[in-house]
């Protein structure tokens, strides 16, 4: 409430005050002044009044004349004052005496002269003198009234004086409190204001000069101030609002992960690590209560004492612990612990911890984190026990293996030895079957040239010739087997080989290929092959022999030899190569044959060639085909041959990492194909 | 005369092959006096005139050596070897002719020395066209030798 304490109010109560007080008292001093003069002149009015009297009644009193001197008082009834008179002779009686009505007995007696001021009003008592004589007392006894009729007149005057001025001053302060007023008024609602709505924003209005001024403009200063400050601690508080919801945020986001992660997380809040707090998930692993306080370390009362921890076996104490290792300032990383149950049971543990440390580096506490490796564990003995299965079992096996490689061992190389032993054998048979052959064939030859134009009869002339042709298909038949032979045992080192040479070779050499004899082309160019020279020749020799042999009566054969790139297939016949340490070893020794790709080297291209020969023979039943490789197939008997011819031509190409083939149809020809191995080698080199 | 014609020493220990070669010489109607004797032990005793060999007026040395390759107790190759390391003898023309048609023989052959590496053929014609080239590559000297 404004209006009681209000400055205004102040202010007018101290004008009303303040001037009341000094009319009042200039009041009261003009009054007393007043009365008192008024009282003066009642005295010496009254001193006059009595001396005129007695000089008057001198006479009469010296002469006794009472009438005289009762005319004379009575003379008094016009002074309304006078309340009586008397007149008292030298003795002291009484001579004449004037009453006014309602007035008082004058005294039997005169007092001593003087005048006396008393509660009816003044008492002259003047003595009646002619010359030095005395004849007498004069008494007079006048009241105030007048005197106090002048007061109240007075009194009433200065009240209204008093009231008037009060009224007028109150009019004066009105206005002038204002000026005075209207800005600390205009100060203060703005502070109200303020402090109601906390709106630093507002200002005070300069409206008057002086203090006022200052005491405004050091008010909207102050405000200038505290909005300034108002709106740093506004950011100030904004930024720790923020501050504070990250750390809520991040406090939720941490206890929530805490809380989802699958392993144990331990935090000690203290290096000895008497309090630990941990995650759900810890107190699962540890078999303890929620929110208990897991710390071995912990007072007597707390800790937990339902599991030891080992480490590779023994106990850990507590201060080996990795939390209270990383409390204490240690990095423990991979970590491997047990935590073994007074039930009998065990938990592998497997993690890290690391020290908390404030912002001097000061460890005040750790965290560590662990995960349930009891599974892993369980499954790396259940591992190693099957491994040592194992190992018991492929010892076993392996002696078991030894002995049976060394029976095979030992079984092999009898077994090779016989092998050798006939290879030799029916290569050295063969080889020597030659020379009796030799020597029957020649000498029935000489006996058939002895015996012209003598007396040897016709049957023994087709005798000898009939021995002569035998030996001569015997003579061939070991000639092939002894190629196939060295086909399927000798050393076949493989290199680039220029068939289109090769091929020229062949027909220059046997003349059954001469142009007179058959009409061979070939057609495009020809490549350059990864191949055994010899091999080569034995199975291009025999394709075409048989090209040219096996043909209609009366037909020129017609041989066409091209060449076709065959991109190498998944599952085509691998690069196959006589091993070269073997090339030395003589033949019949063992089957020199190994496969080994790598060892063909830059010279392969990983590309296969294939090469047709093409003939207007006979052809080839199609059931016949699929035997035509095979040793001594014969198909027509019309035609000379020993069989063997194509089992050679396949065991070369096999060989040689390739592989043969036919397409025929009888009174066609016939189409045999030979895949070898594209050499990639400059030809120039 | 025939007798001052340089022999052709041949070494073969197949005793038909030896009558066949012969033959063989004689249908060619090579001048040149063919001796054949039975292993190369004998072939290496004739060329160092050891023994019954001792006179060179009976048993010079020949125009051309002609060596069977598979033969009791000197072997074709053994002759080559001993002739290698003798340099008097490196003016005699030598020639394998043997049965074997092994492209590993045939190597080894041209290795110690062989001239030329001849596989007996079967027939008889082959034999004597054979040594009809034979005396046309080695022995068309021979003569102007003496």
């Amino acid at each position: 409430m404004v209006a009681r304490d209000s400055i205004r109010h102040r202010i007018q109560r101290l004008t009303v005050l303040t001037t009341g007080v000094a009319l009042a008292i200039a009041c009261l001093v003009f009054t007393l002044l007043q009365w008192r003069n008024s009282l003066d002149m009642e005295r010496l009015a009254t001193l006059s009044t009595g001396r005129i009297a007695a000089d008057a009644s001198s006479a009469m009193l010296a002469f006794g004349s009472k009438d005289e001197a009762q005319k004379l008082l009575d003379a008094f009834h016009t002074e309304v004052d006078v309340r009586s008179a008397a007149l008292y002779d030298g003795s002291g009686g009484l001579f004449a005496e004037y009453r006014a009505p309602r007035s008082g007995p004058t005294p039997p007696v005169p007092q001593a002269d003087g005048l006396y001021r008393e509660r009816r009003g003044l008492v002259l008592f003047q003595p009646v003198l002619e010359g030095n004589k005395r004849y007498g007392t004069l008494y007079l006894h006048t009241d105030l009234s007048d005197s106090y009729q002048r007061l109240s007149r007075y009194g009433w005057m200065a009240l209204l004086v008093f009231a008037g001025a009060l009224a007028a001053a109150h009019m004066v302060g009105r206005i002038l409190e204002r000026t005075v007023s209207e800005p600390i008024l205009s100060l203060a609602k703005t502070a109200q204001s303020i402090s109601e709505e906390r709106n630093y924003r507002v200002r005070a209005e300069e409206t008057a000069g002086g203090e006022l001024k200052f005491l405004t403009r050091a008010f909207n200063q102050m405000l200038d101030t505290i909005q300034q400050q108002q709106a740093q601690l506004d950011r100030d508080m904004a930024e720790q609002k923020e501050a504070a919801r990250r750390l809520a945020e991040s406090h939720t986001l941490l206890s929530t992960a805490m809380e989802a992660v699958p392993a144990a997380i331990w935090i000690a809040h203290d290096p000895e690590c008497q309090t630990i707090i941990g995650n759900r998930a810890s107190y699962d692993f540890l078999g303890l209560p929620p929110n208990t306080n897991p710390s071995l370390t912990a007072p007597e009362s707390e800790r937990p004492t339902s599991f030891e921890v080992l480490h590779e076996g023994r106990v850990l104490r507590p201060e080996d612990l990795p939390v209270q290792r990383a409390a204490h300032g240690a990095e423990v990383r991979d970590f491997e612990e047990e935590l073994r149950f007074h039930d009998g049971t065990s938990r592998f543990l497997f993690g890290n911890a690391s020290p908390l440390r404030d912002a001097h580096g000061k460890v005040w506490g750790a965290v560590a984190a662990f995960v349930d490796i009891s599974e892993r564990k369980r499954a790396e003995a259940a591992l190693r026990q099957s491994e040592q299965r194992l190992r018991q079992a492929q010892e076993k096996l392996l002696l078991h293996a030894a002995d049976l490689e060394a029976t095979v061992a030992e079984r092999t190389a009898k077994l090779r030895e016989t092998v050798n032993e006939l290879q030799t054998l029916s290569y050295s048979m063969a080889h020597d079957m030659r020379a009796p052959l030799r020597a029957m064939g020649t000498f029935a030859q000489l006996l058939l040239e002895e015996s012209s134009g003598s007396g040897l009869s016709p049957t023994a002339h087709d005798y000898l010739r009939r021995i002569l042709v035998a030996a001569g298909r015997l003579d061939r038949l070991i000639h092939d087997a002894l190629n196939y032979n060295k086909a399927v045992l000798h050393a076949a080192p493989l290199a680039a080989v220029d068939l289109s040479r090769l091929l020229q070779e062949l027909i220059d050499t046997y003349p059954n290929l001469h142009p007179e004899m058959a009409d061979i082309r070939i057609r495009g160019d020809m490549p350059w092959v990864l191949g055994n020279e010899s091999f080569l020749t034995q199975c291009f020799s025999n394709l075409l022999g048989n090209a040219v042999k096996f043909v209609p009566a009366d037909t020129r054969p017609q041989v066409r030899i091209w060449a076709e790139s065959r991109p190498r297939e998944a599952g085509a016949h691998r690069p196959v190569q006589a091993n070269s340490e073997l090339s030395e070893d003589p033949p019949g020794d063992r089957p020199a044959l190994r496969l080994d790709p790598q060892s063909t080297g830059s010279a392969f291209s990983g590309n296969m060639v294939r090469i047709w020969v093409q003939d207007n023979g006979i052809g080839i039943p199609e059931q016949a085909q699929g035997r035509l490789f095979g040793m001594f197939q014969k198909l027509d008997n019309k035609y000379e041959g020993t069989g063997i011819g194509l089992a050679i031509v396949r065991k070369v190409v096999e060989r040689m990492g390739g592989s043969v083939g036919v397409e025929s149809q009888p009174g066609h020809g016939s189409r045999f194909w030979v895949d070898l191995q594209r050499a990639t080698i400059d030809p120039t080199i | 005369m025939n007798s001052r014609l340089l022999p052709v020493l041949a070494a073969e220990d197949e005793d038909s092959d030896r009558l066949i070669l012969s033959l063989g010489f004689q249908r060619a109607g090579l001048r040149n006096p063919l001796v054949v004797v039975k292993d190369g032990q004998e072939a290496m005793e004739y060329l160092a005139g050891a023994g019954c060999y001792g006179d060179r007026e009976t048993y010079p040395l020949p125009a051309l050596l002609l060596l069977d390759l598979k033969m009791p107790r000197m072997s074709g190759f053994d002759v080559m070897a001993w002739v290698a390391a003798r340099p008097e003898f490196r003016r005699i023309p030598l020639v394998v002719l043997s049965s074997s048609s092994d492209a590993s023989d045939m190597e080894r052959a041209r290795q110690m020395g062989a001239a030329e590496y001849l596989v007996k053929p079967h027939a008889f014609s082959d034999l004597v066209n054979m040594i009809r080239n034979l005396e046309k590559r080695w022995l068309s000297t021979s003569e102007t030798e003496e």
